[in-house]
């Protein structure tokens, strides 16, 4: 998911970096101050993820978790993925710092379409809608990303269909696991720490 | 009857996993390539040749990506494919900085400068082959080549002496290359980097703070 350096033509670029810094914006605006250390281990959270692997068969593709993350931020989605793509490419030179408003547009849209459309099927008492808008979310999140990235690709000469396929078909079984993943993560909130999940959506700024 | 429903799901989780893991496998071989985050590439000079190698963060070969060579001002000197152990080879065209780029596709690209003075001497190289192009045809190069034959001519100890470094020196030049380029991520960083998240939050309470004690 991390667009390396000197793939993507100027414009794409560009059009990433804004989106970025309004989605960034919007995102701090929101942002209440007690969510801070939320937004922080959410942060450390994806910065960690992208080192677990799942091997299948000679290679191997990574966690993202943006479902659990858009679900639990919304808009502060953006800031926090932000933060952890940049120290991403500064110690592990995943992706690259050009592409990092590129890189974070496609991890993070997809993660607020997701708190936007699961929020409140999540917060359900019916454990079954509950849980199974949870593993929708964290499949769907995936499933855009890849999507997204597909799309980013198609202006440097890629074809559109060929890419996106193969990036889908790559991150299927991700797709699953972290659907399961966020159904756990849902389930395990309900249970432990039921406000959480809808504080995201509460109404902010208090001071 | 616990037991039993306990047993029963444990068993629905088994085939559910195991689908998956196939399934899995089934996704893998029709995309062997591009799969992680970070490729990387790394290039060293052996004898005439430049080998690149192709692989990816978790020490997966890159095989079958495209391998494009460009001089210092940006144009294509030519391009190819790595071959299933994730290696391409090329004799340099000129003696120039070359510029190797790996493009394994969905957006995973790395590149990598062969400076200039590490390639073979071209020069020489073409003085043999005019040489060997001349040598028919000219009477002046003969009573040379008989000489050569008496004596053992510097220049061609020396290419012998070379090429012999160079073989015993290729595990070290490859390490050296490889180690060059980073491979891995160490647990340093990764703690480095939950680290700095936490400092920006304790910066981002700090003004919080600040802000509350100004109200």
């Amino acid at each position: 998911m991390h667009i390396s350096e000197g793939v993507l033509s100027a414009p794409v670029l560009v059009v990433g970096a804004a989106i970025t810094v309004a989605g960034c914006a919007v995102g701090l605006k929101k942002l209440d101050y007690d969510r801070i250390p939320e937004v922080a281990v959410l942060s450390s959270t994806f910065f960690v993820a992208s080192l677990v692997h799942v091997p299948i068969g000679p290679s191997s593709v990574h966690l993202l978790l943006n479902g659990v993350i858009g679900l639990l931020l919304g808009w502060a989605a953006f800031p926090s993925i932000l933060v952890a793509l940049t120290l991403q490419s500064i110690l592990f030179q995943f992706g690259g710092i050009t592409a990092l408003g590129v890189n974070t547009v496609n991890v993070a849209v997809p993660a607020l379409v997701c708190f936007y459309m699961f929020n409140y099927a999540v917060r359900r008492e019916n454990i079954f809608i509950s849980l199974g808008s949870a593993f929708a979310c964290g499949f769907l999140a995936v499933f855009l990303t890849s999507i997204m990235v597909g799309i980013s690709l198609v202006f440097t000469g890629e074809a559109f269909m060929a890419v996106s396929k193969l990036v889908v078909v790559a991150h299927f079984p991700v797709m699953i696991i972290e659907g399961i993943m966020t159904a756990f993560c849902v389930a395990f909130l309900k249970k432990v720490k039921p406000e959480i999940l809808g504080v995201a959506h509460a109404p902010i700024k208090t001071t | 009857m616990r037991r039993l429903k306990l047993r029963k799901k444990h068993a629905m989780v088994t085939k559910v996993i195991v689908f998956f893991l196939l399934m899995a496998q089934h996704m893998a071989t029709s995309a062997p390539c591009a799969l992680a985050h970070n490729v990387f590439l790394t290039a060293y000079v052996e004898g005439d040749t430049v080998f690149v190698e192709g692989g990816f963060s978790d020490g997966t070969l890159c095989e079958n990506a495209k391998i494009e060579v460009f001089d210092p001002s940006g144009h294509k000197l030519l391009e190819g494919k790595t071959d299933e152990n994730g290696v391409f080879s090329f004799k340099p065209p000129q003696k120039t900085d070359l510029k190797v780029v790996l493009n394994a596709g969905m957006g995973h690209r790395d590149e990598y400068t062969v400076p200039a003075e590490e390639l073979p001497d071209m020069t020489g190289m073409q003085k043999a082959e005019a040489e060997v192009m001349s040598a028919p045809g000219t009477e002046t190069l003969k009573p040379r080549a008989s000489d050569a034959a008496a004596r053992i001519d510097p220049e061609e100890i020396e290419s012998i002496v070379d090429r012999v470094i160079q073989k015993r020196l290729r595990p070290l030049t490859q390490l050296v290359a490889k180690s060059q380029r980073k491979t891995g991520v160490s647990p340093t960083e990764i703690f480095g980097g939950i680290g700095y998240i936490l400092g920006l939050m304790g910066i981002a309470m700090y003004f919080r703070y600040r802000k509350g004690g100004k109200v």
